[in-house]
């Protein structure tokens, strides 16, 4: 103990002389004892108070979304909800820090011991999830700002192909498992750095965010919802926590009429038709499909895992340390005849170069390891949708899907058994 | 109900309006901040080439109040443009975010307002979950596949192609390295050019630091030196696009900061020994008027640096560093002859150790030292004023000396046809067998010649005949005998010494104009061209290109239309 | 809510399990989290012995006027009379020292003021500073007083800051947020 003591008197020593000499360059002047230094520049932590107003405005949030949902059914509130959510989380807030961006801060906080989380960043993670699984995906439908903006301008929703629609539904896992490996790799925070709304809400950014926010802009207002439904990794979380949830937004408080007047009132697709007339459908080829389904899952969670290791090395690049290396390595081996500046700030730091290229193998090594881990869990999502989309479940009557639906509110109001809907609207049922 | 028809058919009218006037007005912000945008907020006002060009005037006409008025009224102007972009842009936020609520409220209205409850289309026929579920999962199946190629592909896509190095060709140091001949490997070079209308001009960039020392070349790297009485800078220019590849400064001590006396700021300058490249272990060498040397590796790091104390020379100290093996030589002449200051300096090029110093007794001198390849083993030829005199380059013991020489010198020696030949404006040309030991001064010079002899520019030879540049006249002489052949005056006055490119000579007088003359025993005039500004350094070349040092520009030749 | 849902069915009594565990789950993620929890929370700042000043603060911050600016640590500070970061290198040839035509700030943010014989104090106007870092560049030559940091006062604190993705030096780090400065207040009041 005393050695080490020692040791860190004799570092604290030498340093203090390196400072001594460094500052002589240019011996300041005597200037008496009149002078007064001016005072240093270091401004205080303000609107510290922030993040825990926003911990507590969610939450609030939350309770209300779930009562506006559920025991008041009440589209317009929800709708109101989520403008009030849009500005404040949104423009006031600027969208930071999010559930949906979070995911990456828990992620690099479990495999990365040297970084720090705030509490705030945890609790914007965990309080939707926890509300999810109590009353569905409330948290989607009028507190998260970019569910809102992409509601608030849903002006002619049209429908997509079912093809489609699983087709692009694949996408939320799949950023998801490079969102969570880059982070825990130390590499990006992706979803931050794409997120094609942050830019608007804080009206300022690269052109090329700002152009990609138009574009979701002008695709929400025919798609609904484009982000939510086929990119947010969160939402994908939400919507298994929602498979689960307690109890969650039906179309009627009352029993269904099967009137039709809901079929076509959904713009995301949740609602689902009761299938009674349709079915028993031919069993043999159901449990054949079924099957050839189970027997595909290894194949498919092993081909995506294999694929992901092969492509490890360009993910790699993700992160700066390994680009600066190889950067070097180019300079260094005259395969290029340029510098980059991220080349020559490593050179000026006289960083030995053999201690970059070990550092970059290790963070190779980590992704080849994490992209295996990946490529599994994609694998396994793959898989069990194809097993999903193979089995049959009876519905008796119009149901608001547990994974799909956002809690928006808008089948509600065409539903002539909810005693709410007292007059009928213009050209309804009257 | 027509009533109510009515009435909403009104607030959608008046929905409609409304969303045409926000998108227009939305329109209109966007369009003025993108304006403003492209004045681009973050770059510098005091960049803008007008006030470099005004600073350039102010340079050249030091201390004109006019162009100082000028200058400040434009540099106010440029920062006013400047606070009142970010101020436009700012404003503009909010007002757009204004124009979106309104654009967004209108919105909502109009949708409102022209919404009916959907009527079943149709008879239900219920939901075919058997081809919605195959549907499904041919969805899935056709992601995986996209998401498949997408993983195969961008590997390639993001695979860096090699930028290999396309300027090529190695100039090491003055005059073209340790033997400073003057004679360039490298013949294809444009006649004629001209710095003003850009002809045959590949590019031209400005060095901004003033320095007399010349360009040395390696591939793609131009390395060149700058300085004025406090700082001191070597510079990496990017052969192809002529961009700043690095800068850095050299403060090799504590005496570095001392700004040595007599320097010639507009003459001599700060900085006028050119850098010496040591291709074999990937490192330059800089000197500066001050006495600092540097090694610095290509990259722009500095692997040592050494502050030799502050010369005491009476123009500024300009010769170059000569590397010889593992040894950098530094020919620091200083003073008078008799004030016994002048040494020659070995330094370790590894790690600026002194090696050897040998006191000579000259006293301050300019030309740089050149490493003759005479038969016997490789010598070191310095000229300063009374003698030149030979050393051995490894240990720095001196082999002969001839007193030939007087006065202020500013040519190097050259060796050429086994001979060296030592110059001086007030004295004369004399040609030396360098086989002698000892003060060879009356038995080993060949032949001596006494009219229009150089002040500051070096002689050039290709080993039959050689050429020297006195002010202005130039005249061409025989190697074997010391006869005159021809000369001619240019009348103007040299300084950059004349180099010899394939069977061509090209001569820059000090305001930039360039004569092509043919290398041969009959005098006959190529060309002519201009580099459009003052001119002192000697020129250096690469595969096809030539590089010259203007008072304020680095210009890089090349034939443009091939 | 219909009865039929609440009913304990075999589907039901599995959601109702698996929920348990995902709530769980969701403890032991959060705690995991925990472990490396900031006691006030953290906060982006420079570490000014790694930055190359190359500007890119001026320019990446999502802020339009960069929260990232110039700080002066006036103890380090030699009051030169030709300050690296004040003049344009180069400029010592010409007669006048003290005009505009020689300045290195672009917004005329660094300014000077007499003190005595050849010192001079310079002080940075944050409201004219963007943060290019021109000057300290410049003053590496010098005592490299001059530096860039985060303004706490101004700094969103993103959860990935875009400067330090574009920050060609890796020179944005975390720092707790009792600690935000590399100032050292020690040896700023000392001498």
């Amino acid at each position: 103990m005393r050695l080490i003591t020692a040791g860190i008197l004799v570092l604290l020593a030498t340093s203090t002389c390196a400072l001594g000499t460094e500052a002589s360059k240019y011996p300041p002047p005597d200037l008496g004892p009149d002078y007064v230094q001016p005072p240093g520049h270091m401004p205080e932590i303000t609107h510290e108070i922030m993040p825990i107003v926003d911990i507590a405005i969610l939450a609030v949030a939350l309770v209300l979304a779930s009562y506006l949902a559920l025991k008041q059914r009440s589209r317009k509130g929800i709708w109101i909800l989520g403008v009030v959510s849009l500005i404040y989380f949104g423009f006031y807030r600027q969208g930071c820090v999010c559930p949906i961006g979070a995911i990456q801060s828990i992620a690099e906080a479990i495999f990365n011991p040297a970084a720090v989380i705030s509490l705030v960043v945890i609790l914007f993670f965990v309080l939707p999830l926890i509300f999810t699984l109590m009353f569905g995906r409330t948290f989607c439908g009028s507190v998260c700002p970019l569910g809102a903006i992409q509601e608030v301008v849903l002006v002619h929703p049209v429908r997509l192909p079912g093809i489609l629609r699983h087709a692009l539904g694949l996408l939320p896992c799949v950023y998801l498992a490079l969102a969570v490996l880059f982070a825990a790799t130390g590499s990006a925070y992706v979803i931050c750095r794409y997120d094609p709304f942050i830019a608007l809400f804080r009206m300022n950014g690269p052109a090329g965010m700002l152009i990609l926010g138009a574009c979701f802009i002008v695709i929400s207002m025919f798609v609904g919802r484009p982000y939510c439904r086929f990119l947010c990794p969160y939402g994908l979380l939400l919507s298994w926590a929602s498979k689960l949830s307690w109890t969650r937004v039906t179309i009627t408080p009352n029993e269904c009429v099967k009137c039709r007047l809901c079929e076509n009132a959904c713009p995301y697709d949740a609602i689902s038709k009761p299938n009674t007339k349709t079915l028993p459908e031919n069993r043999k080829r159901g449990v054949i499909g079924l099957l050839g389904m189970m027997l595909l899952a290894p194949l498919v969670i092993g081909a995506s895992a294999w694929i992901m290791v092969k492509t490890a090395p360009t993910l790699a690049k993700m992160h700066p340390t390994v680009r600066l290396s190889q950067r070097v390595e180019r300079e260094d081996s005259k395969e290029v005849s340029d510098t980059t500046d991220a080349s020559q700030a490593f050179r000026e730091s006289g960083r030995p170069v053999e201690d970059l290229h070990a550092t970059a193998a290790e963070i190779r090594e980590n992704m080849t390891k994490g992209s295996l881990i990946a490529g599994l869990f994609i694998g396994l999502v793959i898989a069990l949708r194809l097993i999903a989309l193979s089995t049959r479940r009876t519905r008796q009557d119009y149901q608001a899907d547990r994974a799909l639906c956002v809690a928006c509110g808008r089948c509600f109001e065409f539903c002539p058994v909810d005693p709410r809907n007292k007059k009928p609207t213009d050209g309804g049922l009257a | 109900m027509s009533a109510t028809n009515n009435k909403t058919a009104q607030w959608r009218l008046a929905s409609i309006m409304t969303m045409a006037v926000a998108g227009a007005f939305i329109l209109f912000v966007v369009i003025v901040m993108a304006r403003a945008w492209k004045a681009n907020i973050t770059s510098n006002p005091t960049d803008h080439p007008r006030i470099e060009k005004l600073r350039d005037d102010l340079a050249a006409d030091s201390g004109s109040e006019k162009i100082i008025t000028e200058l400040r009224n434009e540099d106010l102007a440029l920062r006013k443009e400047f606070f009142r972009t970010w101020k436009i842009l700012s404003n503009g936020v909010w007002l757009l975010l204004g124009g979106a609520c309104v654009l967004a409220a209108s919105l909502t209205i109009a949708i409102s307002t022209s919404k009916k409850t959907p009527m079943p289309i149709g008879k239900s026929k219920g939901p075919n979950d058997m081809l919605a579920g195959l549907l499904g999962r041919v969805g899935i199946a056709l992601a995986a596949i996209a998401l498949t190629g997408a993983a195969l592909t961008i590997p390639i896509l993001t695979r860096e192609v090699s930028t290999r190095a396309q300027a090529k060709g190695i100039w090491p140091g003055f005059r073209g390295g340790p033997e400073a001949s003057g004679i360039s490997p490298y013949t294809d070079v444009p006649i004629s050019f001209d710095g003003i209308t850009g002809q045959n001009i590949a590019w031209k960039v400005r060095v901004p630091l003033n320095g007399q020392s010349s360009p040395a070349i390696w591939d793609n790297s131009v390395f060149i030196t700058g300085a004025n009485k406090q700082t001191r800078k070597v510079y990496c220019f990017d052969a192809l696009s002529g961009r700043i590849t690095w800068d850095k400064s050299i403060t090799a001590g504590p005496g570095s900061t001392k700004v040595p006396e007599g320097v010639m700021e507009d003459d001599t300058t700060y900085a006028a020994p050119t850098p010496i490249i040591d291709v074999e272990n990937n490192r330059i060498f800089v000197m500066f008027a001050n006495g600092d040397v540097a090694c610095l590796d290509t990259f722009g790091k500095i692997i040592w640096q050494k502050h030799l104390g502050t010369p005491d020379n009476f123009y500024g100290h300009a010769a170059s560093p000569v590397l010889w093996k593992k040894n950098l030589i530094i020919q620091l002449d200083q003073g008078e002859p008799d004030d016994k200051l002048s040494a020659l300096i070995g330094l370790n090029a590894d790690n600026g150790e002194e090696l050897w110093r040998t006191t000579r007794p000259v006293g301050s001198s300019w030309p740089t030292p050149i490493i003759a390849p005479v038969e016997s083993g490789d010598q070191l030829i310095t000229c300063a004023n009374p003698f030149a005199i030979s050393y051995d380059p490894a240990t720095g013991k001196e082999i002969w000396r001839v007193d030939c020489l007087d006065g202020d010198g500013g040519p190097s020696p050259i060796y050429a046809a086994g001979l060296v030949f030592a110059v001086n404006v007030s004295s004369k040309i004399a040609a030396i067998d360098p086989s002698g030991k000892g003060d060879v001064t009356k038995t080993h010079v060949k032949w001596e010649f006494d009219e229009d002899l150089p002040d500051t520019c070096s002689p050039l030879s290709d080993g039959k005949l050689l050429w020297m540049m006195a002010e202005g006249e130039f005249s061409c002489m025989d190697v074997a005998t010391g006869k005159r052949l021809w000369n001619k005056n240019f009348e103007s006055s040299f300084y950059a010494s004349p180099v010899l490119v394939g069977d061509r000579i090209y001569l820059i007088n000090r305001k930039g104009k360039v004569y092509v003359i043919s290398a041969g025993r009959e005098l006959e005039e190529l060309g002519k061209a201009d580099l459009g500004e003052a001119c002192d350094a000697s020129p250096a070349f690469a595969e096809g290109r030539m590089y010259i040092r203007g008072k304020k520009h680095l210009y890089c030749i090349e034939e443009q239309n091939k | 809510m219909s009865n039929a849902q609440d009913k304990l069915t075999r589907r039901n009594f599995l959601r109702t399990a698996a929920r348990g565990t995902c709530a769980a789950g969701l403890g032991a993620l959060a705690i995991a989290s925990a472990g490396n929890v900031a006691t006030r929370r953290s906060v982006w700042q420079i570490d000014p012995s790694k930055c190359t000043a190359c500007g890119n603060c001026a320019t990446h911050c999502v802020l339009t006027e960069s929260a990232v600016k110039c700080a002066h640590q006036y103890a380090k500070c030699g009051r030169c009379n030709f300050c690296f970061g004040y003049y344009k290198s180069g400029s010592s040839g010409a007669k006048s020292h003290s005009g505009v035509e020689f300045q290195l700030c672009p917004t005329d943010a660094l300014l000077r003021k007499w003190l005595i014989e050849d010192s001079y104090e310079y002080t940075i106007d944050l409201e004219k500073c963007t943060g290019c870092g021109i000057c300290v560049k410049g003053c590496k030559e010098g005592n490299g007083s001059l530096f860039l940091q985060v303004d706490h006062d101004r700094c969103t604190n993103c959860n990935e800051c875009t400067i330090a993705t574009a920050c060609p030096a890796q020179a944005f780090v975390r720092l707790p947020a009792e600690k935000p400065y590399w100032f050292d207040q020690g040896t700023e009041h000392k001498s």
